[in-house]
């Protein structure tokens, strides 16, 4: 369960959110532009500090304002996509995906690649460069390179504004196929009204 | 021929490149990815040595590290040691004048690098330093050998501060432009045109090198 209530000022703006979202749900924020979903998105991964608030994950804070909790973003436990994937150019698939698992020894974390490339279809790629992939390969990459580390929840910022819109049907398929299957929170920020028609979740609107 | 000032002025680039990437590097990533207190004062301290005139950097130098000087005075009691006039005292001239090229070439490659990435690895449990040396830095390598030609060739051909402090004794602290300089003063017109030719030829082999290098992708 991930529950927050945040408040942001950036300039003129203000950004004030209440929402939760249970685990195996998925919630998508919804709003135009500037609106504050990837603040809020920042926020919760640890990139941004709200001003105000707290934001609570399974339990515990992972920042609170008046208790004065701010955990950093390597210790919250976060799977996050920003939106052009932000896959490591100079990194293979393989690299990408092992990138947050070194810390295990190598049979180990091989093991648990090669299941990950495997149920993505992603097999055959993992010597591949990020720009040797297609829009919806990177997509995937990036959907496993989050989920190694084991995150306790998923946040996806403007999943399919990089792919053109005759594969965008195709691939919001794909990924609400493998959101279903997780059973953590799920965030999923857009601007698209039809992205929020196709996956019929609950949506919090900015 | 005299290749004495060919050799002296290239251990003087080569440790005086090793110094500024050692002191470059951090200052590059400080400026580009931090914010602190006195962040417009130490970017305008970074790139004095590229507006004063050397001959001034020399004098501050002299003030700094001379036999008078604390520092000068510490160094002789305590290590007998004293740097003025010596082909050091060069090295120490040629890295203040290298090192606003260095931190500044190496602060727009870092600046390139998307931050995204460095997110991302954020939340995959990697600490500042980590991401540093495995994403940041790799993804910044041409602003890093562009950085580290240009405080080459710029130790390489360094004359004003190191006249100031190395002096000019022959077979000693003699670096390349200063012995082009001799060379004219005394009337030694062949061993100038020798010294420039090579000089020039050099610089232009290694421009010729920097380019085809940064226009190679390795992914």
């Amino acid at each position: 369960m991930l529950k927050l209530n945040i408040e942001k000022s950036i300039g003129d703006f203000t950004l004030n959110k209440e929402w939760q979202v249970d685990k195996g749900e998925i919630i998508t924020l919804f709003g135009p532009s500037g609106s504050g979903k990837s603040i809020t998105i920042k926020a919760i991964a640890g990139l941004i500090t709200p001003d105000n608030g707290w934001i609570e994950l399974d339990g515990t804070f992972l920042f609170h304002k008046k208790l004065g909790i701010n955990l950093p973003p390597q210790e919250r436990h976060v799977g996050y996509v920003p939106q052009h994937y932000a896959l490591f150019p100079h990194l293979t698939v393989l690299a990408n995906i092992a990138y947050g698992l070194k810390t295990m020894d190598k049979r180990t974390w091989k093991e648990v690649v090669d299941s990950l490339l495997e149920s993505v279809n992603l097999q055959d790629k993992r010597k591949a460069y990020p720009h040797q992939l297609s829009g919806g390969e990177k997509q995937r990459a990036a959907l496993i390179r989050a989920m190694a580390v084991k995150p306790k929840v998923l946040l996806l910022d403007e999943p399919f504004s990089a792919v053109d819109a005759l594969l965008r049907e195709k691939i919001r398929e794909e990924v609400k196929e493998f959101l279903s299957k997780l059973n953590i929170p799920v965030v999923l920020v857009t601007h698209d009204p039809q992205d929020v028609e196709a996956l019929g979740t609950t949506v919090a609107n900015y | 021929m005299e290749w004495f000032p060919v050799l002296l002025s290239l251990k003087v680039a080569a440790y005086s490149t090793l110094i500024v990437l050692i002191v470059g590097i951090p200052l590059g990533w400080l400026l580009a990815r931090f914010n602190f207190p006195g962040k417009t004062l130490l970017s305008s301290f970074i790139t004095l040595p590229l507006v004063l005139p050397p001959t001034v950097l020399g004098y501050y130098l002299l003030v700094l590290i001379g036999r008078q000087s604390p520092i000068g005075i510490f160094l002789q009691e305590n290590f007998g040691i004293n740097l003025i006039f010596t082909w050091q005292a060069a090295v120490i001239a040629a890295s203040v004048v290298a090192l606003p090229l260095m931190a500044r070439t190496v602060q727009a490659g870092i600046e390139a690098v998307d931050r995204d990435l460095e997110d991302v690895a954020r939340t995959l449990g990697k600490s500042e330093l980590v991401i540093f040396f495995t994403i940041t830095l790799p993804l910044a390598w041409q602003g890093l050998l562009a950085g580290t030609v240009l405080s080459f060739a710029r130790a390489m051909g360094e004359f004003g501060a190191t006249l100031m402090v190395a002096g000019n004794i022959p077979g000693k602290t003699q670096t390349l432009s200063i012995a082009i300089y001799d060379a004219v003063q005394s009337g030694n017109h062949q061993l100038a045109n020798f010294l420039v030719v090579l000089i020039s030829v050099l610089t232009i082999a290694v421009l010729f090198i920097l380019n085809k290098v940064s226009q190679f992708k390795r992914w």
